[in-house]
């Protein structure tokens, strides 16, 4: 494994690496995804001719209604799902980092390991030696402000503060890719506005590809650098949207006018899709 | 709820046992009851201290202790990894579960005689009757709580690169060890009842053996020592695993 101070320097090189996104090598490779599952006897098409092309260190939220697939696309991309067709081709690099690392809407943090077990969780399965692994995972742990909560059982923790958890071993493990499924799904509106804050700094200091899951429209256009909307199921990318918003997104700097008529767009496509999908 | 101060909780705890020995005690000195067929708590303590420090008790105690052990070692290693797999695999469960929900409701001392067919008139059959009264209830408790993992922590585990042996050390054993403790907890309970049954019946040795003959030759206060010190063991070994079970949890609320 790469320390994690160097790979710092090299993630401070990308940032100011400004190149428009278009013009990075791409990641994530998609050609005609399909997955089908067998419920109760029936066949179940969860995703058909799914195809998108992620680039690197692209901040990418996938949209779409409930049950389209999105969580299915997720976890063939981390391999905790098979494919039944189509293509994926994932830009691995060379060093000994997981290509992908995924973070859960509930319940991804152990009940039965402290704050820091839980950080240090996939490091220890990458045989990381112990003080090794402690001393990345306390780092991540300030990182998402929780220092002094290392010894804590999740039982002890607030949902935010367990969702920081999640998202800080998601870091330490230092993905390529990291994958995110709805994890501030289950907060409420002032907590996620706190967290998809940290989010944004955390990813801007340690660049990475992201995969966004989320139905929250405001949320997506908030974070993502590039949006995808799915259409229902069998799921498909119905378009994609470049956000042109300016980074940081702060309250001061955010172009309301221009999200509005983001928020907008992404509306009447979600329309369309859920209608042209009614039988 | 409101907790009890502690010397409340310690009194309200200790109180009723000294009340009834006392009672039991002065009724018996009195001649309120028979002290022949319930002799004062003073002889019994008496005769306790003799039997063991000069009589043949520790004997019997460490027979029995031997057996219930072994049971519980044997049944309770079975049983974790029985229930573990049929909790992980359904080609495994739907071979096991019908043999399992047969054997259960059949009281184990009636398989007693058949053990010791296949045995011979050993400790091994002994042993294994207990054994397997511990096997089954450690066994479908397990189950239980391996099928009640919740998903996204077998996910969670996978995701950062768990293989298999990882993912039991790591998610299906912690997240059991309440279930196996109340399971081992149950199967103790049984297994007790067991022990006790099948020393009266068909063994030379033991503390269900000594209360036994104590009597049919009438000794009613060695009775009440080989009693209380069955009592002794059951209270250990049915509340020992779920106390066990607490201590290796510190991560459950309260």
């Amino acid at each position: 494994m790469i320390p994690p101070e160097e790979r710092s320097r090299d993630g401070a090189n990308a940032n100011r690496d400004r190149s428009p996104p278009d013009e990075r090598p791409v990641r994530i490779e998609v050609e005609g995804l399909a997955k089908t599952y067998r419920q109760n006897g029936n066949q179940v098409d969860a995703l058909d001719e799914f195809s998108l092309r992620v680039r690197e260190r692209e901040f990418f939220c996938l949209l779409g209604p409930s049950g389209c697939g999105k969580s299915t696309f997720l976890r063939i991309l981390s391999g905790l799902l098979e494919k039944d067709g189509g293509e994926i081709h994932l830009e691995a690099s060379e060093d000994q980092r997981p290509t992908t690392s995924m973070v859960f809407q509930e319940k991804g943090i152990f009940p039965w390991k402290t704050v820091l077990e839980n950080v240090a969780f996939g490091l220890k399965m990458r045989d990381v030696p112990e003080d090794r692994r402690h001393e990345v995972a306390k780092r991540f742990i300030r990182k998402v402000n929780l220092d002094g909560f290392e010894g804590a059982y999740p039982h002890q923790l607030s949902g935010g503060m367990k969702q920081r958890v999640d998202i800080a071993r998601a870091f330490a493990n230092d993905p390529e890719i990291l994958l995110m499924d709805e994890p501030f799904g289950d907060l409420d509106a002032q907590t996620k506005r706190t967290l998809q804050n940290e989010l944004v700094t955390l990813w801007q200091e340690r660049p990475k590809t992201v995969i966004y899951v989320t139905h929250d429209i405001e949320e997506a256009i908030r974070l993502g650098d590039r949006l995808g909307v799915m259409t229902d199921r069998p799921g498909s990318i119905a378009e994609l949207i470049d956000i042109d918003l300016d980074r940081p997104r702060t309250r001061e700097n955010l172009d309301l006018a221009r999200m509005e008529a983001l928020q907008h767009e992404v509306w009447s496509i979600l329309e369309d899709v859920t209608e042209n999908q009614e039988p | 709820m409101n907790r009890l101060p502690r010397r409340t909780r310690w009194l309200l705890l200790l109180g009723p046992f000294v009340a009834v020995a006392i009672g039991w005690e002065g009724a018996a000195q009195f001649g309120v009851i028979d002290p022949n067929f319930f002799p004062p708590p003073s002889t019994v303590l008496v005769l306790a201290a003799d039997l063991y420090l000069h009589g043949d008790f520790l004997t019997h105690l460490l027979a029995s202790l031997r057996r219930i052990v072994l049971a519980g070692l044997l049944g309770g290693t079975a049983g974790i990894a029985l229930g573990t797999v049929m909790g992980r695999s359904p080609t495994v469960k739907a071979v096991t579960d019908p043999h399992l929900s047969v054997l259960y409701p059949l009281p184990k001392i009636a398989l007693l005689p058949v053990m010791f067919s296949l045995f011979g008139v050993t400790e091994m059959a002994r042993i294994l009757t207990m054994a397997l009264a511990v096997l089954l209830l450690v066994s479908i408790n397990t189950m239980g709580a391996v099928e009640q993992i919740e998903d996204s922590y077998v996910e969670a585990a996978l995701d950062n690169g768990a293989d298999r042996i990882a993912l039991y050390r790591e998610v299906i054993l912690p997240g059991t060890v309440p279930q196996i403790a109340s399971g081992l907890s149950l199967g103790f309970g049984v297994a007790v009842v067991l022990l006790v049954i099948i020393e009266m019946v068909a063994a030379d040795a033991g503390l269900g053996y000594v209360i036994w003959t104590s009597w049919q030759q009438f000794k009613i206060p060695q009775l009440y020592v080989a009693l209380f010190t069955v009592n002794v063991l059951g209270v250990i070994f049915v509340h020992g695993p779920e106390e066990v079970g607490l201590w290796l949890t510190p991560w459950r609320n309260g």
